[in-house]
């Protein structure tokens, strides 16, 4: 119940920068900065929106090269019965991602070491803007 | 960085599986005590930079020739709690019941003095489980025993518990609530540890002391939890919580939970057996 997306940083971009701008294209409130041991570099970044628990974080994947920053929802306080909701919202915001020119791979599974997929995102620029087609996904 | 329980004297030491020695005490058949309280507590490491026992007396290898030497020998594991108090069977009923009001009876092979389980009890209990042992029979007396370790509410000076804990108590709740929700999730052969600046009082990384930005990194050392999830590419054998919690929603209702009583996040990381470093 959860979503993944992995995004390719910016030229010598920070974490912090990295979250910053995130909360800018989302329009998430307060970002928070925590310390856990269990994240590269022993920190992340939270925010909360709309139900939804979002963390900025360093990418930590074995089999993803070039991607270096974790985006990882999660329901904030809530059960919600249908697991793949959340894995749709991932979809939704790797394809607004692309649109604004980021680099966007989900990961859907991503806890599943056999049944995990890599999801990629490209522009179709022969496609209107906003229509069917225009951001095509590519499963690995 | 992690830091396991260990007796002042030695260094980190192996902690024992107990699901398979419990396996292993079956098939030997030592007699241990049914029920659902004999697995409530299993083998708990606390995280601790070490374990100060604190005995009530001086205990002589003479007082448990079942022991064959002072109890401090004895691996901790977390089966006893961080700073508990130590009291064995051969002291008087009297001392037993005046200064502890409930027990761990903790359950190990004498031949290597290792814990095989331990669970909560009152003293009663335990006595019943002197008992059953000593009528029931003998070869438990070669192969295993009871020891009584005091309640949280005997605990002596020099507990270490990890920062953004009340107490002892409410430390171990928070074990015994994760070692239900294990279970729940299925997951029987785990070793609860915590790792990170609640632990160790500062960042790895930066040196900055454990606050209110720290977070409290629980981790499970299980085969049955980590068997099927994507490891990390930085720590080798570790599954981030975030996996954990997105595979077994019991763990992550129990993290919301403790995130809420203790006023930070509190996550359940994995590792593979034998990786935990």
């Amino acid at each position: 119940m959860a979503g993944d997306l992995f995004v390719r940083a910016h030229a010598g971009e920070s974490l912090d920068a990295f979250a910053g701008r995130m909360a800018a294209v989302f329009n998430l409130g307060r970002v928070e900065r925590r310390e856990s041991s269990s994240y590269a570099g022993e920190e992340y970044f939270k925010a909360a929106s709309l139900s939804v628990t979002v963390k900025f974080a360093r990418a930590d994947e074995a089999d993803l090269e070039g991607y270096d920053f974790w985006l990882h929802l999660q329901p904030t306080e809530v059960w919600i019965e249908n697991p793949f909701f959340v894995d749709g919202l991932a979809d939704l915001l790797a394809r607004a991602l692309t649109l604004a020119g980021e680099h966007v791979v989900r990961i859907v599974n991503a806890e599943r070491r056999d049944s995990r997929r890599k999801v990629f995102y490209e522009i179709d620029l022969k496609v209107p803007r906003g229509s069917k087609g225009h951001v095509v996904t590519t499963e690995k | 960085m992690i830091v396991r329980a260990s007796v002042q004297r030695g260094g980190p030491r192996k902690v024992p599986r107990p699901f398979l020695l419990w396996m292993l005490a079956l098939a030997l058949g030592i007699v241990l005590p049914p029920g659902p309280a004999f697995a409530t507590l299993g083998a708990t490491t606390c995280g601790v930079r070490s374990i100060h026992v604190t005995m009530a007396a001086p205990i002589a290898a003479e007082t448990i020739p079942m022991l064959g030497g002072p109890i401090a020998e004895i691996e901790p594991t977390a089966t006893m709690q961080v700073g508990a108090a130590v009291l064995v069977r051969s002291e008087s009923e009297a001392a037993r019941s005046s200064v502890y009001d409930q027990v761990l009876v903790v359950y190990y092979n004498s031949t290597n003095l290792r814990i095989i389980e331990a669970s909560r009890a009152t003293v009663d209990e335990g006595r019943e489980y002197d008992r059953r042992i000593e009528q029931a029979d003998r070869r438990a007396l070669r192969t295993g025993g009871v020891i009584y370790v005091a309640a949280p509410t005997a605990i002596a000076a020099e507990a270490v518990i990890p920062r953004g804990f009340a107490s002892a108590e409410q430390f171990a709740q928070a074990n015994a609530e994760l070692r239900a929700a294990l279970e729940a999730s299925g997951v029987t052969d785990a070793t609860i540890g915590v790792r990170g600046s609640a632990v160790t009082g500062k960042s790895f990384r930066t040196g900055a002391p454990f606050g209110p930005a720290s977070d409290i990194d629980f981790y499970v050392e299980s085969e049955q939890l980590t068997s099927s999830l994507q490891t990390s590419s930085r720590i080798p054998g570790f599954v981030h919580p975030d996996r954990v919690a997105a595979a077994f929603p019991e763990l992550a209702a129990w993290a919301k939970n403790w995130s809420g009583i203790l006023g930070r996040d509190v996550s359940v990381g994995g590792f593979v057996p034998g990786k935990v470093p």
